[in-house]
């Protein structure tokens, strides 16, 4: 199953909030920090960009020929 | 001869007044079990009775309104009384309801009441049952009709608040004889394929009989029995359905469940920026932390003014070596008294001294000591040191008598 835009948005999210902590706990190095924050702000910015370019997937399960249930895709215009 | 043609107002008209001239249309009572009940903000109440087969609209105006004990709901058995006439707009015949008495619960209600009180006797409606929703739904399984408002509705709200998620449809009927076995069977297949870590099960707005399907034991049961966390999404605000109290959550509407199944892009942008700020606070504050355990350092004497190291160090050094100094000076002084005192026992013991006091010494003309008198009185000359000088003198004679040389 490949990952899902949504499941790097909760993995990315995960780890921003494990760098929060550690940065407000203040026990690792300047240093360290730096790199954190750093690696913070990259996650920031790719949380932002998956949100902005993420787009509703939407499939439809049916029967197939053979009885198989099948995904296709599901077109807006079927809902008008 | 020729057809009459009529307008369409003028025949409504005249089936109005067919209707009106039937005396026992003038009076009715009816039994019959209220559906699609809506109250208007006119004060209007619109309702259909209905038995097992057939369905009759009535409408009750709000002047009879204010005489209802009760407040009508779907699924209610009543006794209406009025009188049957025709709306022309419509072209539709009605009950003009004047009283409405309730009469007992509807059939329906029965078994609505009944499944409900079994079921949650049996433990499927327990909170500790209830399953956590994702906080971030990766597939949301939707099993609703594939047409209507509902599904565009969900659909619509979960792509605004959370295009990142993939919503699978499973295309159901949602009403009729086969509605309750689609559902429950797209549940279990839902779990049985691990299609996705959430599913709204519902349908839009409808009558009592509409939602049954919602009412069904299979239903309630393949909601309990699902591992994927469900949201019960039925009808309106005020429908209930067995499926709300199964499910692990029940949503007012569809539209309400798509927005309780995600988290809302605008929140999760804000979130990222108290994120970001967050972060640049706390390495603001760590900065700060550093620089003044910096400044403190920089204030310490060794880094402010390393000269001052070595000025101590000097000093210390003159101080030794006044030490120093001092030691040795004490030491010859010590010394030299020592020598003194030792200078002054030898001069003490000095021969002139003896000399001074009367003695001499004689030695021969070699220089050799003679200390006896038979030493002296074999020599022909003697040398006679005395304490300023020396006389030589000749020898006559001498005995061997032995003076007592007194002591020193």
């Amino acid at each position: 199953m490949p990952k899902t835009k949504s499941q790097s948005f909760e993995a990315n999210m995960t780890r921003l909030e494990e760098i929060v902590h550690s940065l407000e706990d203040g026990s690792v190095p300047l240093e360290e920090a730096m790199k954190l924050f750093q690696e913070g702000t990259a996650l920031v910015g790719s949380c932002g960009k998956l949100l902005d370019e993420a787009e509703l997937q939407i499939v439809k399960l049916t029967a197939g020929p053979d009885g198989s249930i099948q995904e296709v895709p599901f077109e807006n215009a079927e809902l008008n | 001869m020729e057809q009459q043609i009529f307008t369409v107002t003028q025949l409504n008209n005249l089936i109005k007044a067919a209707f009106d001239n039937v005396p026992a249309l003038q009076n009715v009572c009816v039994r019959g079990e209220i559906s699609n009940y809506k109250l208007y903000p006119s004060g209007h109440h619109y309702f259909s009775l209905k038995d097992g087969e057939g369905l009759l609209r009535c409408v009750m105006f709000k002047g009879n309104a204010f005489s209802l004990r009760f407040k009508p709901q779907n699924g209610m058995s009543v006794i209406a009384v009025g009188k049957v006439s025709v709306f022309p707009r419509d072209g539709a015949y009605q009950l003009y309801c004047s009283r409405l008495i309730p009469e007992g619960a509807g059939d329906l209600q029965a078994a609505f009441d009944q499944l409900k009180q079994r079921l949650f006797e049996e433990g499927l409606f327990d909170r500790a049952h209830k399953k956590p929703l994702p906080d971030y739904p990766h597939r949301i399984g939707v099993v609703t009709s594939p047409a209507g408002a509902a599904v565009h509705d969900m659909l619509r709200i979960l792509g605004k608040r959370y295009p990142l998620a993939k919503v699978i449809l499973l295309p159901v009927r949602v009403q009729g004889e086969t509605a309750a076995g689609e559902i429950s069977r797209a549940i279990q297949y839902a779990n049985r394929e691990a299609l996705c870590d959430l599913l709204i099960v519902g349908r839009g707005g409808g009558s009592v009989e509409d939602l049954w399907a919602f009412n069904e034991e299979p239903v309630a049961r393949a909601i309990y029995a699902s591992r994927i966390p469900v949201i019960s999404a039925v009808g309106h605000e005020p429908d209930v359905t067995i499926s709300d109290f199964v499910a692990d959550l029940r949503a007012a509407t569809p539209s309400n469940a798509a927005e309780l199944a995600v988290p809302d892009q605008t929140e999760l942008r804000g979130r990222l920026a108290a994120v970001q700020k967050a972060m640049t606070a706390a390495l603001r504050r760590q900065a700060q932390l550093a620089r003044s355990r910096l400044d403190a350092l920089r204030a310490c004497p060794a880094l402010r003014d390393p000269h001052s190291l070595i000025r101590e160090r000097r000093q210390t050094l003159d101080l030794s070596m006044n030490s120093l100094v001092n030691a040795e000076t004490n030491l010859v002084h010590a010394q030299r008294n020592r020598l003194t005192r030792l200078a002054a026992s030898l001069d003490a013991m000095s021969p002139l001294k003896v000399l001074m006091r009367g003695y001499a010494t004689v030695s021969d003309e070699s220089g050799q000591l003679i200390t006896s008198a038979g030493a002296a009185a074999a020599a022909e000359s003697l040398d006679v040191s005395f304490y300023d000088g020396t006389v030589r003198v000749t020898v006559q004679g001498g005995s061997h008598a032995k003076n007592k040389i007194p002591k020193l």
